[in-house]
């Protein structure tokens, strides 16, 4: 029996999940995908069976999609979540190719890793420009979440937003943020300049 | 003068044994420190010239002048070499070489010339000499000996005592440095020293004083026969065609009417480590908050408004909770001349057809001030909001085409200004027809007509969210069908709206 073909859908847009080890990548993917996420968790080892039992080696992806009148995707979200341990980062600069915005995932409790996801997010966004979410789990005060993201090295204009990511809710309000991010940038180069002359031309029209 | 063999063999004392290897006349003449020319009567004829038993220069009487030779092997070209050498007579002095041409590379130039001698040094030298033409104190023409010794040097040998001390030499930590008079009258001119002062115009109008020696201008004390010399021929000048003190209007100097100005605004940086560091003032605030794009790691800008700072400005004041950004807000959208002061961000009148131009909240109305993240996360929420609940609307209608204005329907919230990549901005504004949403955009064509002229204010244009900036290319032009707004706009927009209603 051949396979079936899907169709490609016509808008796909690409959001990266990413941030330092249990900070609740894989619980927001989960929350937001339609399709069973593709996760590739194993038995957590070491120090780090201390803090959760699984945990993600290579990448967790999920997907979201609006249908068409004959039932056909043509608008498609990608989410593609990294592994947080430091010894697979080099997923993160697989998968950081082409995405439209990052979602940067850090747990406002766990401060030991802080430091080292500030220089992750830093590193990430010398190399992207592009929107980038700073979702604070485990936080409800949104100026503990602005000064957080702002220590971690995020602009005043990018967004911060307090999450409890256990929460489908709240995963789903950091993916429109993130994505609220990526119309607002797509909206700006959309912007026509104006030139000189046409600016004369309007005054005197004006006048 | 010239010397004949036998003079010369009882110079260096070799008179006895001629014919002798060149070697040996050039040992002898290093011994007795020999000054002058040596002239090697070999075929061809070799000129060697020393300067106190040091060979500076050897050649044949066959090759051609030393310039033409360094010109030949590359350490000189043409040109520097006609702007280096002064040509005296039939002769070519390079003496100057390097001074008049600094960008000649001189270790070259002198490696170059080294190796020459050596090169004709060492084939003399292996030659029998029957008898050689000393000239002592006799230079080479060209003048290099100046290259390899200054008048200054002091020869020594190992073993001889330091030169002593010049009488007006001192350690350097007890007197310091004295001015050296100028000797040369034709350099003494009263120039105008380039590091002194710009002369205002009160002292261009003044009456010329004798010019006094200074650190810069060291003369000597003028004398009744030189002081032509060491006063200033600036000074000499007199004050003829100039128009008296106070006759031109435009020279007077008047006062400026006094500006109004507040208390300026105070620039705080917020770093990484949350420190707030106020010891900027607001001129730099600006500069910084217009770069800040390329500060992605460093600090967190903002600016407090001085009416504010008179109160408090301490990270708990109750109008800000989270101790953030007041003007964060604006932060892209405040660089706008016709915007206003930075803390007076274009907003939008309900009014819809009133004020367009964006003036923001004025100093009267302190509470629209103090613009927080809170407020900022509040309002990017309401837009998602609107937008969705637009799309759920949107998606009830789908069989309709009625698209008339209906008092039900939500009001498009959009932004008040959008920045572009460029220094040239565009203001989103609102026209009267607000009884739309962001989606009907989708089928822009059934809609009705109803773009307002673009309204210009200073630079910047008030268009249509509609129509957008084709409004100001062509106002009459008819609208294409199909989604105006980029398709992929669109689709985010859709997708947002899906996952806010999942």
């Amino acid at each position: 029996m051949p396979a079936q073909v899907i169709p490609r859908a016509e808008h796909v847009f690409k959001l990266l999940v990413t941030g330092p080890f249990a900070a609740g990548k894989t619980s927001l993917i989960q929350a937001v995908s339609q399709t069973p996420v593709v996760e590739t968790d194993v038995d957590a080892s070491g120090c780090e069976a201390a803090v959760k039992a699984r945990t993600t080696v290579a990448m967790d992806f999920g997907t979201y999609a609006l249908h068409d009148d004959a039932g056909n995707s043509d608008v498609r979200l990608l989410l593609f979540g990294t592994p947080g341990q430091r010894r697979f980062w080099f997923m993160t600069d697989i998968m950081k190719g082409d995405v439209d915005a990052v979602v940067f995932v850090v747990d406002a409790e766990a401060e030991d890793t802080h430091a080292e996801a500030g220089a992750a997010m830093r590193s990430l966004l010398a190399d992207l420009r592009v929107p980038v979410v700073v979702a604070v789990n485990r936080c409800d005060d949104p100026g503990d979440a602005t000064l957080m993201a702002r220590q971690l090295g995020a602009l005043a204009s990018e967004a911060a937003l307090p999450c409890q990511l256990i929460d489908g809710n709240s995963a789903r309000e950091v993916t429109i943020e993130a994505l609220l991010a990526v119309l607002d940038r797509l909206e700006r180069s959309d912007i026509e300049v104006l030139d000189p002359l046409e600016r004369v031309v309007a005054l005197a029209g004006a006048a | 003068m010239s010397l004949g063999p036998e003079s010369a063999a009882d110079l260096f004392g070799l008179a006895a044994d001629f014919p002798h290897p060149g070697w040996v006349v050039l040992d002898a003449a290093r011994d007795h420190r020999f000054t002058g020319e040596l002239v090697f009567d070999v075929t061809p004829p070799v000129h060697v010239y020393f300067d106190r038993g040091e060979v500076y220069l050897a050649e044949r009487s066959t090759e051609p002048p030393l310039g033409t030779r360094l010109v030949d092997a590359g350490a000189l070209n043409a040109a520097q070499l006609e702007h280096g050498a002064m040509q005296i007579g039939d002769t070519a002095h390079l003496g100057r070489l390097f001074e008049r041409v600094p960008s000649i590379d001189r270790d070259i130039v002198v490696l170059m010339t080294e190796m020459m001698n050596d090169e004709s040094v060492a084939w003399v030298a292996a030659q029998d000499i029957g008898a050689i033409t000393s000239t002592p104190y006799l230079h080479h023409s060209s003048g290099i000996h100046r290259w390899h010794r200054s008048v200054d040097d002091v020869d020594l040998r190992p073993g001889d005592p330091l030169p002593a001390p010049v009488p007006t030499a001192a350690p350097y930590d007890a007197v310091p440095p004295a001015p050296q008079p100028v000797t040369d009258p034709l350099v003494a001119w009263g120039e105008p020293a380039r590091n002194a002062p710009a002369p205002t115009h009160a002292t261009a109008c003044a009456r010329p004083v004798p010019n006094e020696p200074s650190a810069e201008q060291p003369f000597e004390e003028p004398g009744p026969a030189d002081s032509i010399l060491e006063s200033d021929w600036v000074d000499r000048l007199e004050t003829h065609g100039l128009p008296e003190m106070g006759s031109d209007p435009l020279a007077v100097p008047s006062a400026l009417p006094a500006m109004a100005t507040g208390q300026p605004d105070r620039f705080e940086l917020i770093w990484p480590s949350g420190e707030i560091d106020d010891q900027f003032d607001a001129g730099a605030a600006l500069d910084h908050l217009h770069e800040r794009d390329h500060d992605r790691a460093g600090p967190t800008a903002r600016v407090v408004r001085a009416t504010d700072a008179g109160s408090d400005h301490d990270d708990t004041n109750t109008d800000d909770p989270d101790g953030d950004d007041p003007v964060d807000l604006w932060d892209f959208e405040t660089t706008s001349p016709s915007f206003g002061p930075l803390d007076e961000p274009p907003t939008r009148t309900d009014s819809g057809g009133g004020d367009q131009t964006g003036s923001g909240p004025t100093s009267n109305e302190p509470h629209l001030t103090m613009i927080t993240d809170n407020a900022v996360q509040s309002m990017r929420h309401a837009v998602a909001s609107m937008e969705a609940d637009a799309f759920a609307g949107r998606l009830d209608d789908t069989s309709t085409t009625d698209y008339s204005v209906r008092p039900d329907d939500l009001v498009l919230p959009g932004r008040v200004a959008t920045r572009t990549e460029s220094s040239v901005w565009c203001l989103r504004g609102f026209d009267n027809d607000t009884n739309r949403s962001v989606f009907d955009e989708t089928t822009a064509s059934s809609r009705p007509a109803a773009a307002p002229a673009p309204v210009p204010t200073n630079g910047h244009t008030v268009a249509s969210p509609r129509t957008g900036t084709d409004a100001v290319a062509d106002p009459g032009a008819p609208e294409e069908a199909g989604p105006r707004e980029a398709p992929r706009v669109w689709a985010l927009r859709r997708l947002i709206g899906g996952l806010r209603f999942r």
